[in-house]
């Protein structure tokens, strides 16, 4: 009976090419995932801060958020809670809001720490569920974000001292914005005492009307007062902070710079591999074998190591993503979300790079003359 | 049958050919007149440096002469396009050299495959027709073994199956017994005349050794890039 067993094929034979050479081979593919390491481990991180954007800004249901326009960064704005207030709920789009105030201090050893201030009456608090405790109830109660308590091995009942004074936490809650989870909850008009910002507030969630079209009032809002922008999500969160296309745009310098690297590092592989099978690439060319066959060969073994280099690259990126959520620091901002696209990003480059190494070898390999490879020792 | 008597009809055809090397300074061949009938076997002499493996090289359509003409099987090298001149090495030469040149990472069988990717053969068949070389040339047990484990005078039986993969209507053999002793030599050389006789094929071999030179029907002697006209040439 005919088989194929023991058949040749050109993926087999590359396959083989790479393997006689397999130290080459592995370092070669560990330096190409260096590049799939960065895409990775950056964009996972990068997608799960715009997923917690988004989720931030439709807390509790809300629509959109508004804060004060031409500041630098949203943690820099400031608006006057009383004025803002009466200009959201002249707005005829608007249903309810709820005021917010945010800060950033060094508490309970952790650096960094989010501060955040609502009232208690107020749609966030108000449909918010505690995984354990209760809701604040006075103006020295808070909730501690599930990150936040685990980093702080405080739980409800426990007291804890923020700026000079003491809190009781009576709860503790888990939203689905990572960096909230990191933070603390209080009263807003306390935290507005305790970090010497009375009247004011950093932003405002706004829930709409049912059937208000959400464009519409971010543009009435607007132009009710031009000191303010309103943001509907990650995508339109440049208008208060750069920082994500700023984010996104170091994601890209740092992966361009990795994948030139490791297309370098094909590039140097593939020619030491062309030069040394110089005598072999001339007699295939004498059996017949076409330029175009002997270019596809060297292609065929860039892309093994492009995929290779996906697969070891994605392995390790995930990890270091993942690693971020266990550094006492990082687990209170980032929390990497592990979608398709990051994945098929270093699949394309990882290939695209092993190709674009691999264009001048394979160049090199059409170019050998059979006679003189043959002569060739 | 001289030279001068083949017909028009030969299946290798060269007039005049010239090939220089190193800017002109070397001459390997210098109007190198041939003809060689299908389904004969001759066999080229003459000292290092005559132009044998050169001729042997033009003909394989793997280097092209400087000047002159080369018809092969009614086609004029010098006008094949590249693709044509693949193609052509790929099924109507088959190349054995002084070095068995097989791949090292790839089996005996996967070696003598190694043409018959070109030619669109299905794998099934390409795995029949290996296994039917190697046992032609005696290596059907040997067929899993990579060539460092194969003594030379297995490698070049490798070669040589590996030459005949895709039926060459010619055999071109460049000093086959070369690296052999000389009894494993003479068994190679036995067994190059035995294909050539079962598949009637046209086999030129070159080589210096002129006990095996004697028992190819023809043979023609070059020096200095030529054939030397020899009247009374041996012919059989």
């Amino acid at each position: 009976m005919l088989t194929n067993a023991g058949a040749l094929t050109l993926l087999g034979m590359t396959r083989r090419n790479l393997f006689r050479q397999r130290v080459r081979t592995l370092l070669t593919v560990m330096g190409v995932s260096l590049g799939v390491v960065a895409i990775v481990a950056f964009h996972t991180l990068m997608r799960g801060v715009w997923e917690s954007v988004e989720i931030a800004i439709s807390t509790g249901g809300a629509d959109l958020m508004v804060f004060k326009s031409g500041v630098a960064a949203d943690l820099f704005s400031i608006l006057d809670e009383q004025k803002t207030r009466d200009l959201l709920e002249a707005d005829e789009h608007v249903a309810e809001t709820s005021a917010c105030l945010f800060h950033i201090l060094p508490i309970a050893g952790q650096p960094f720490t989010l501060l955040f201030g609502l009232h208690a009456d107020e749609f966030v608090v108000r449909d918010s569920i505690p995984v354990s405790g209760r809701r604040i109830e006075g103006p020295d109660e808070i909730m501690l974000g599930v990150i936040a308590a685990k980093l702080m091995e405080k739980k409800a009942g426990d007291t804890l001292i923020i700026a000079g004074q003491t809190f009781t936490v009576a709860g503790v809650f888990e939203t689905e914005v990572v960096f909230y989870n990191g933070g603390i909850l209080m009263d807003l008009e306390r935290m507005q005492q305790l970090i010497d910002r009375q009247g004011l507030v950093t932003a405002f969630l706004v829930k709409l009307k049912e059937g208000a079209d959400r464009d519409a009032a971010v543009v009435s809002i607007e132009e009710r007062d031009p000191d303010v922008v309103a943001v509907t999500g990650a995508a339109d969160y440049n208008k208060v902070d750069r920082g994500l296309d700023m984010g996104n745009d170091m994601v890209w310098l740092v992966s361009i710079m990795a994948i030139l690297i490791g297309s370098i590092i094909v590039m140097n592989t593939m020619w030491m591999s062309v030069f040394e099978r110089t005598r072999e690439i001339g007699l295939l060319r004498a059996v017949g074998w076409s330029s175009y066959r002997v270019t596809a060969m060297v292609l065929i073994e860039a892309t093994f190591v492009g995929i290779m280099a996906c697969i070891v690259g994605s392995i390790l990126g995930a990890g270091l993503a993942e690693l971020t959520t266990v550094l006492p620091v990082s687990q209170q901002f980032n929390s990497p979300v592990y979608d398709l696209p990051p994945f098929l990003l270093a699949l394309a480059v990882a290939v695209t790079l092993s190709l674009l190494g691999a264009a001048l070898p394979a160049w090199r390999a059409t170019r050998i003359s059979p006679v003189e490879a043959l002569r060739y020792e | 049958m001289s030279d001068q008597q083949t017909n028009g009809q030969a299946l290798i055809h060269a007039r005049g050919l010239v090939k220089h090397y190193e800017d002109g300074r070397v001459v390997a061949l210098d109007g190198l007149d041939l003809d060689i009938a299908a389904g004969e076997f001759v066999a080229i002499c003459g000292p290092s440096g005559c132009g044998k493996s050169t001729l042997l090289h033009m003909i394989s359509g793997i280097d092209r002469p400087d000047r002159g003409q080369l018809m092969v099987a009614g086609r004029d090298l010098a006008t094949m396009s590249g693709g044509e001149t693949d193609h052509y090495r790929a099924t109507v030469i088959g190349l054995v050299f002084q070095l068995h040149n097989l791949l090292v990472n790839l089996t005996a069988l996967e070696n003598v495959q190694v043409p018959m990717l070109t030619t669109g053969i299905r794998p099934r068949e390409r795995v029949e027709r290996a296994r039917d070389l190697l046992d032609r040339v005696g290596l059907l047990h040997r067929e899993n073994a990579l060539p460092p484990t194969l003594s030379g005078g297995e490698r070049q039986r490798v070669a040589i199956a590996r030459a005949l993969a895709n039926d060459p209507r010619i055999l071109l053999a460049d000093e086959p017994t070369g690296a052999l002793d000389s009894k494993n030599g003479e068994r190679l050389f036995e067994l190059l005349v035995e294909l050539q006789r079962n598949a009637d094929m046209t086999l030129v071999i070159v080589t210096h050794d002129q006990h095996l030179a004697d028992q190819a029907q023809r043979v023609v002697h070059m020096l200095d890039g030529r054939a030397i006209p020899e009247p009374d040439a041996t012919t059989r």
